[in-house]
């Protein structure tokens, strides 16, 4: 049996605020679809991250965000160990924020607040921020983004991007699940831009 | 007020009515569902202008789905497949789902069920010509 693939979800109980959770559920549903056994694993005290293939480090209030400071004061800096290391991190919005500024040692700046949809070279979310970023960014294997929710089911090329070389030139074509929801998702992205 | 617990009969066969409009409304009008409901109606309307909260629902208690519709659907139809839900039907067109949906026969377990946005229901009820706010039944 193959080993089981583990995706860590960091602190849900403050970093779910618009459903990023989703995407980890849009991971292991399209890795069961390709015949790779995952689980999703709440990470919700200080924990070793090594042990996980992928983690997402979600958008939180500031509030939130004060909480996790005390809890897990070394979250930010182990996370950003991670992504420098090569791991499969997935960070949103003010959680890409922290990273980027813990990474890059540069302070991310703010101007007037976008709350809307977005197309970055195709990949379509919805922005609700006051930073000054790039909606999408990849570093080594992590990826950054502002699109807030389920952007893996929105854009699934995106959620096989980041699963890497585990999907990568798999053939799905006997999948009735691809073929279904990706249909769906391009219906989707579209209806993001209608009035 | 409309959709809350409502039943009206429609082709003379009882109907509920489920306004949903945020994720705690949602979760509770999920996990109040009864479990045996063979037809359930799935629509979210352009009132969700970003749908993205409607995946922070567990819906583990909704067991199946017969139409999903709305200007939505897509967003809708995904959440429900990713979470394992089984759907029936997606209909983009919305005055065509509602027809098809109270077209079926009777259920054979539970009755006909509605899951709806604000939107969604508004454009139902006049649709199906239910427009006076007092002639409801509760459940």
């Amino acid at each position: 049996m193959s080993k089981v693939i583990r995706l860590a979800a960091l602190y849900p109980n403050h970093l779910n605020l618009n459903g990023d959770l989703a995407n980890l559920l849009v991971l292991k549903k399209r890795l069961e679809w390709y015949g790779l056994p995952a689980e999703v694993v709440e990470v919700e005290e200080p924990t070793d991250l090594s042990a996980f293939d992928f983690v997402l480090l979600g958008h939180g209030s500031r509030d939130a965000w004060a909480q996790l400071e005390e809890i897990d004061p070394a979250l930010i800096p182990s996370v950003a160990n991670l992504v420098k290391a090569g791991a499969r991190v997935m960070a949103v919005s003010s959680g890409y924020e922290l990273l980027v500024e813990a990474i890059e040692g540069a302070v991310v700046k703010h101007s007037e607040r976008v709350s809307e949809f977005r197309d970055h070279e195709g990949i379509v979310g919805y922005v609700n921020s006051e930073a000054e970023l790039e909606p999408i960014r990849w570093i080594e294997n992590s990826l950054f983004t502002l699109f807030h929710g389920p952007v893996f089911a929105k854009n699934p090329d995106l959620a096989d991007k980041f699963l890497g070389s585990l999907v990568a030139g798999v053939d799905v074509a006997l999948n009735e699940h691809f073929a279904k929801v990706n249909e769906l998702a391009e219906a989707s992205r579209k209806t993001a831009f209608e009035d | 007020m409309f959709s809350r617990g409502e039943i009206k009969e429609v082709n003379g066969e009882p109907c509920e009515f489920i306004l949903v409009q945020n994720p705690v409304s949602m979760q509770l009008n999920i996990d109040n569902l009864s479990l045996d409901q063979e037809q359930v109606f799935f629509a979210i309307g352009r009132d969700v202008h970003d749908p993205s909260w409607m995946w922070t629902v567990d819906f583990k208690k909704l067991k199946r789905v017969h139409t999903v519709s709305g200007f939505n659907y897509a967003d809708a139809a995904l959440l429900l497949a990713y979470n394992d839900v089984p759907v029936e039907c997606v209909e983009p067109e919305y005055f065509q789902a509602i027809d098809s949906f109270f077209a079926l026969d009777r259920p054979r377990s539970g009755i006909k069920t509605v899951i709806y946005s604000a939107d969604a229901m508004r454009r139902m009820r006049r649709y199906l010509g239910f427009t006076d706010p007092e002639d409801v039944d509760r459940v």
